[in-house]
């Protein structure tokens, strides 16, 4: 310590000067004036430890030949770097330590030499001691202000979110058309968490399925796709009945035993589209590159979304039920007129063939009728893709599905011609593209069968137990007035 | 009985091969510029000796010998801080067992290092 306390003026004039701003730079170069002051270096330097404690920041100067800012790696020595900037001058570094933390140093390179340069050491390190903890404050200060300006923008989007949620949930729970309510949505999210890639999925039980209906890759809306449940994440999540957050996709699908599917991507977030307990489907988003490109706000945030439309997905099936049911009731109430109320088979036969167009998706039609001979099926109504087709006649041993259904008087149901080929009772005739779900129907009055109505469509599983039931009911109707068509047309042929 | 195990937290390339030229033989060292790892390393390694460069990333020297000497599983090892800065009481209040300033010559780290192992 100096004997002359004079020496201590410039500690004295720094308390006065410190501690007054909230300003890094005012206060640093406040330290460095005063230093200069009391020590008169060739240079002095402040270095402050960045943020993330990973460079440091030559925060002030005076006297070093550089104008620009400057940061050091740490591992690179601040004083060994004034040092060669001055040409070897003798430096010195001054720590700057706070409650027991590092902050910093102040390098100095002073002309001064012992025994002089002891105490004018021992100053300045009394001069950094004290400034230390003003710098300290002023860098929790700068902390809280970041933490404060985070927080606020974390509220401000939550409040955003809501009002989009809101919005969405109002407009989706109006919805009764489940195609227009998947377009909608898939627009939505993108307007929420503005994702580059996004999908939107349906669980298919029936077919152990998982049908990707809206799919938006590297901002591109996508032919949608399906996939067997039980590949990929999705279907992980469709399983687990959880939302499933994750930083790196592939290592995720290693952990949870999963076969990873499409291009891989870095960070992912699903969650199960969930109504009364059951999975309906799933809603997914990605980044190919980023690790941390989505949150647990992001992810509370698209699991409400889903929840909404879930809701809005049973409302829009219960609607096409009710619709469906509806346009059944009214197939088979106009079958029944036409059946009661003409003996013209042709007109007849195309009263079938358009009402039961309105209810079943149909690609293929065909009413087949055993000839008197009961050796021959005649098809006077036969229709592709909407197009009437020639009639024709083929032998009944020849006429594959829809002659088995003449020979046993029994209904079948075909999901899937490909899948089931080895246990089909005949083998199919092959006209043209193979239809993959096929219904056929017998004509019957009594245990008397007249013919075969068949429905069939390319896409397989387009058929189910209902829809066999639906066309018994029509061919029970329609077999009385054929058989009244008939007779009709004989007894006008003889008289 | 293999050696005995040595860490060093320094970010310096410099001081790291001081380090390994001049105790290589006698210790298994250990090397990192990352003072959270440092921390992992000490408490699953149970080295017999730390050396500290006051600078190192994320956790600093002073904090780390602070946080060392107040833990029982590492309280017991001891450190050396090395600075150029003139940082001998900061050090030794915050719990290092020796100071050494650089530049220092070799000599003057293994004596530090066998006073503080007795090895």
């Amino acid at each position: 310590m100096p004997e002359d306390l004079s020496a201590l003026k410039p500690l004295y004039s720094l308390m006065f000067r410190m501690g007054s701003t909230l300003d890094l730079q005012h206060e640093l170069s406040a330290l460095v004036e005063e230093l200069r002051k009391a020590l008169s270096p060739f240079a002095i330097a402040v270095f402050m430890y960045d943020d993330q404690r990973e460079n440091l920041l030559l925060e002030v100067q005076e006297g070093l030949p550089i104008s620009h800012k400057l940061e050091l790696p740490v591992g690179k020595d601040p004083l060994e770097w004034v040092r060669h900037k001055l040409g070897g001058m003798p430096t010195f570094g001054i720590p700057i330590v706070a409650e027991g933390q590092l902050l910093g140093s102040v390098i100095i390179s002073t002309p001064i030499s012992e025994p002089q340069l002891s105490a004018q050491l021992w100053l300045g390190q009394v001069m950094v001691n004290y400034a230390a903890p003003v710098l300290l404050n002023l860098r929790r200060y700068k902390e809280l202000e970041k933490l404060v300006e985070r927080r606020t923008e974390e509220l401000r989007r939550r409040n955003e979110l809501l009002k989009t949620l809101n919005r969405i949930g109002q407009t989706i729970s109006s919805m009764l058309n489940e195609n227009e309510l998947i377009e909608y949505l898939g627009r939505e999210i993108g307007s929420l968490l503005d994702p580059s890639n996004l999908s939107i999925s349906l669980y298919r039980p029936e077919t152990q399925e998982v049908e990707v209906v809206f799919y938006l890759d590297d901002g591109l809306r996508q032919e949608g796709f399906k996939f067997p449940f039980g590949k990929g994440l999705m279907s992980y999540v469709i399983k687990a009945k959880k939302p499933l957050l994750t930083s790196d996709y592939l290592l995720e699908c290693r952990k949870l035993g999963v076969e990873p599917i499409g291009k891989p991507a870095r960070s992912w977030l699903g969650v199960p589209i969930m109504s009364k307990g059951e999975v309906l489907g799933c809603i997914s988003v990605w980044h190919y590159i980023k690790p941390d490109a989505f949150s647990q706000m992001d992810l509370e945030m698209l699991f409400s979304l889903a929840s909404q439309t879930a809701i809005a997905l049973e409302n829009a099936r219960l609607y096409e039920d009710a619709h469906r049911k509806a346009m059944e009731f009214s197939m088979l109430y106009e079958i029944g007129l036409a059946t009661a109320s003409t003996l013209d088979l042709e007109k007849l036969l195309t009263t079938l063939y358009e009402e039961i167009s309105k209810v079943f998706n149909i690609s293929t039609f065909y009413i087949g009728l055993l000839d008197e001979s009961g050796r021959n099926v005649h098809l006077p109504l036969l229709a592709d893709k909407g197009k009437r087709l020639p009639s024709m006649t083929l032998p009944l041993k020849e006429a594959g599905l829809g002659g088995w259904v003449i020979k046993t008087g029994q209904s079948l149901l075909i999901r899937d011609t490909l899948k089931e080929m080895d246990s089909l009772p005949v083998k199919p005739v092959q006209l043209g593209e193979i239809p993959h779900a096929w219904i056929g129907v017998p004509l019957k009055i009594r245990r008397q069968v007249l013919g075969v109505i068949s429905i069939q469509n390319y896409a397989p599983h387009s058929f189910n137990e209902h829809h066999l039931k639906l066309l018994e009911a029509v061919a029970n109707q329609a077999a009385i007035a054929i058989e009244n068509a008939r007779l009709f047309k004989k007894l006008k042929g003889e008289a | 009985m293999g050696k005995p195990k040595l860490l060093v937290g320094t970010a310096d390339e410099h001081l790291r091969s001081l380090v390994f030229k001049a105790l290589g033989e006698r210790f298994n060292i250990e090397a990192t510029d990352d003072g959270t790892h440092l921390l992992e390393m000490a408490r699953s390694h149970h080295p017999a000796l730390i050396i500290i460069d006051l600078f190192i990333r994320k956790l600093d020297g002073l904090q780390l010998c602070y946080i060392l000497k107040s833990n029982g599983e590492t309280k017991s090892i001891p450190i050396i801080a090395v600075s150029n800065l003139l940082a001998k009481d900061h050090a030794l209040q915050a719990g290092a067992n020796f100071f050494l300033s650089s530049p220092f010559k070799t000599k003057q780290l293994v004596e530090a290092v066998e006073k503080l192992t007795r090895l």
